[in-house]
């Protein structure tokens, strides 16, 4: 019993440490701006006392948010679905259409997994700048929808799917197309939705790219967006740190929709009976 | 409806040997035939060839004397029941059962009552909004003999259906299969490792071993007359007895002797010489009062009593033929005689049997029947 409170606590603590930033954040973002450099030593940073949402008005009223807002939707919607799209395919092809090649490109996808994108972005900065193709919406989001990452989750998940379910539906009449939408994907609910949230949480906060990328404010994404408002006169904390929130609240609240399936998803990847 | 001809049909995989070789079958249209074998032996590669799962590496395969090699499954109009059912996990009985119509692009009208009627015939009525999770295995395995006589299939496939269930049910599904092929009268294949399954379902059962058919014939000829050593000794609770023969002769003629029995050749043998000798449990007879027929004394080893009978295992007087299938050590070096139930006997006894010399069979140095 001593051992089980003494975990609670512990796991509590441990929580709460994680959790103090995004709290100061929020707290901080709703507060005067004096207020939020003058408490940030003390309890009183964690006391929304007066709130206010002049802050938010701030944000609005000194960079075009909104226009980094859809920006960053409208990258990351394209990637997730369209890679969740190609991905599955490709993940499906490995696992269960007989090719040839098919190995060979199997550890190739393995291979890449291990190769971090910022080693690439110089390389494919230069190759997209020679094609003259920058700073739109497209080049945020071609390079990133085939994920080597997703292509494995997809292949283990559908590698230990009972086979039987696709004969079964072939033999009842189903192409392979239809096989892959009307029996494979509605019993593949955990692996997109893994696959969709580490994504959504990898390309979301992609910083790198969109530096090389862009150069105005049309095609700007909201990880870009705040390091400029960071760097614009006068620096005001509130005002970042109510950028800040706007920035985060939309993939918390997706994560908490998805997280039931993804919770399952990441349980059961690759270690199905 | 549909005859159904394999024609010298080979497959192999690229990492192993042949698993089905150089297989020949007609199954004439309305017949249920069974293919009964030990694990491996390729029977459900077979059917899985006729399915169009897999593509023979040689030789034809016909429905009603099309060659359809090349066809997919769907246009095959084949339908099968597998043994773990492949139910689709997410779509309720009712759309498990309309799915394969509603790949086919019938009329909603015509989906629901053909749905409607294949509940009935299989009394699932009350289970169409389930989903296949909330079934018990014997519904689950309805369900999927459901969706496969929905749509009036040209031949229904069924690999191993009933072995994922408790014997009870296996028994009381065994029926209902048998008298629903019946009614129906569709072409049937069903692949099945159990002879007793076999027996009891099959028109006709094809034996494999090895990928290669062994026996095609009525349940009763292939007990009777077991074409080599692998049918003789993997047919029959327990099989038959199989021993090395040696013919001897004397001024009567040829004979072997099985321990004091005089066990004489049948003369349709001819010149042919035997070189093993087969016995079913029941060919050994404790009721021989006349004592017509040569008989012998062996000791009991163990006794087995199944109420109705007992099987009796006792001294074997020959040699036992090395490669018996599936048999303990034990029970090969003994010979298991089936007698009544009212003869209680012990371990240690002695007792004479006559010998049914009608019924004992004989294989030559390669294991085929001779005679």
């Amino acid at each position: 019993m001593l051992k089980r409170i003494s975990l609670i606590v512990l796991l509590t603590l441990t929580a709460l440490c994680y959790l103090a930033p995004v709290a100061l954040m929020i707290i901080g973002s709703l507060k005067p701006d004096a207020r939020v450099l003058a408490e940030a030593g003390s309890w009183l940073a964690f006391v929304p006392e007066g709130a206010t949402l002049d802050n938010y008005r701030d944000v609005f009223a000194r960079v075009p948010f909104e226009r980094y807002l859809l920006s960053s939707l409208w990258i990351n919607a394209a990637i997730v679905l369209l890679g969740l799209l190609v991905n599955s395919f490709a993940g499906y092809a490995l696992a269960r259409l007989r090719w040839p090649g098919r190995k060979a490109v199997l550890a190739v996808v393995i291979a890449l997994l291990v190769i971090p994108f910022e080693a690439i972005a110089v390389p494919l900065f230069y190759q997209l700048s020679a094609l003259g193709w920058r700073d739109d919406h497209a080049v945020q989001i071609i390079p990133f929808v085939a994920n080597p990452l997703a292509i494995y989750l997809f292949y283990s998940f559908f590698l230990a799917l009972p086979r039987e379910l696709e004969e079964a539906a072939r033999i009842d009449g189903a192409g392979v197309l239809r096989t892959f939408f009307t029996v494979i994907v509605p019993n593949s609910k955990p692996v997109f939705a893994t696959v969709a949230i580490v994504t959504l949480l990898f390309y979301w906060g992609i910083y790198l790219w969109p530096l090389l990328m862009t150069t105005g404010d049309h095609a700007r994404p909201l990880p870009l967006a705040i390091a400029m408002f960071h760097t614009l006169p006068p620096l005001q904390w509130g005002d970042i740190f109510a950028f800040g929130a706007m920035m985060v609240v939309p993939v918390l609240v997706l994560f908490v929709v998805l997280q039931r399936w993804f919770v399952r998803g990441v349980a059961t990847a690759g270690i199905r009976e | 409806m549909a005859q159904v001809d394999f024609k010298n049909v080979s497959k192999r995989f690229a990492d192993v040997n042949a698993v089905v070789h150089d297989f020949s079958l007609c199954v004439p249209d309305g017949e249920l035939l069974v293919l009964l074998g030990p694990s491996g032996c390729g029977k459900s590669t077979t059917l899985r060839l006729l399915a169009g799962l897999e593509q023979p590496t040689d030789g034809e395969i016909l429905l009603d004397g099309q060659v359809v090699n090349d066809w997919s499954p769907q246009r095959r109009n084949v339908a099968m029941v597998f043994q773990n059912y492949a139910l689709y996990p997410h779509m309720s009985v009712r759309q498990n059962l309309a799915f394969p119509l509603r790949m086919r692009r019938q009329p909603r009208v015509e989906i629901a009552a053909k749905v409607d009627e294949t509940a009935r015939l299989l009394e699932l009525g009350a289970l169409l909004e389930r989903k296949p999770a909330q079934l018990s295995g014997g519904q689950r395995q309805r369900v999927a003999m459901g969706r496969a006589l929905v749509r009036d299939p040209a031949v229904f496939l069924m690999d191993e259906p009933l072995s994922n269930l408790d014997a009870k049910l296996r028994v009381q599904l065994r029926g209902e299969i048998a008298r629903l092929q019946q009614r129906l009268g569709t072409t049937t294949l069903y692949v099945t490792h159990d002879q007793t399954e076999a027996m009891t379902l099959g028109h006709r059962v094809a034996v494999m071993q090895a990928g290669v058919l062994q026996q095609l014939g009525s349940p009763q000829e292939l007990y009777d007359r077991p074409s080599n050593l692998f049918v003789a000794g993997f047919l029959g609770s327990p099989p038959m007895n199989l021993f090395e023969a040696k013919v001897q002769r004397d001024a009567q003629g040829a004979f072997v002797s099985f321990g004091t029995a005089r066990v004489p050749l049948p003369t349709a043998l001819g010149a042919d010489a035997p070189a093993y000798l087969g016995l079913r449990p029941e060919a050994l007879r404790h009721d021989d009062p006349e004592g017509v027929l040569p008989d012998v004394t062996l000791t009991v080893l163990s006794v087995e009593p199944l109420g109705y009978e007992q099987i009796v295992y006792l001294t074997a007087p020959l040699a036992p033929v090395a490669s018996a299938p599936e048999t303990e050590a034990e029970v090969k070096n003994s010979v298991a005689a089936r007698l009544p139930a009212d003869y209680p006997l012990s371990a240690g006894e002695s007792i004479t049997l006559g010998i049914d010399v009608d019924k004992v069979r004989y294989f030559d140095r390669n294991g085929e029947a001779l005679g």
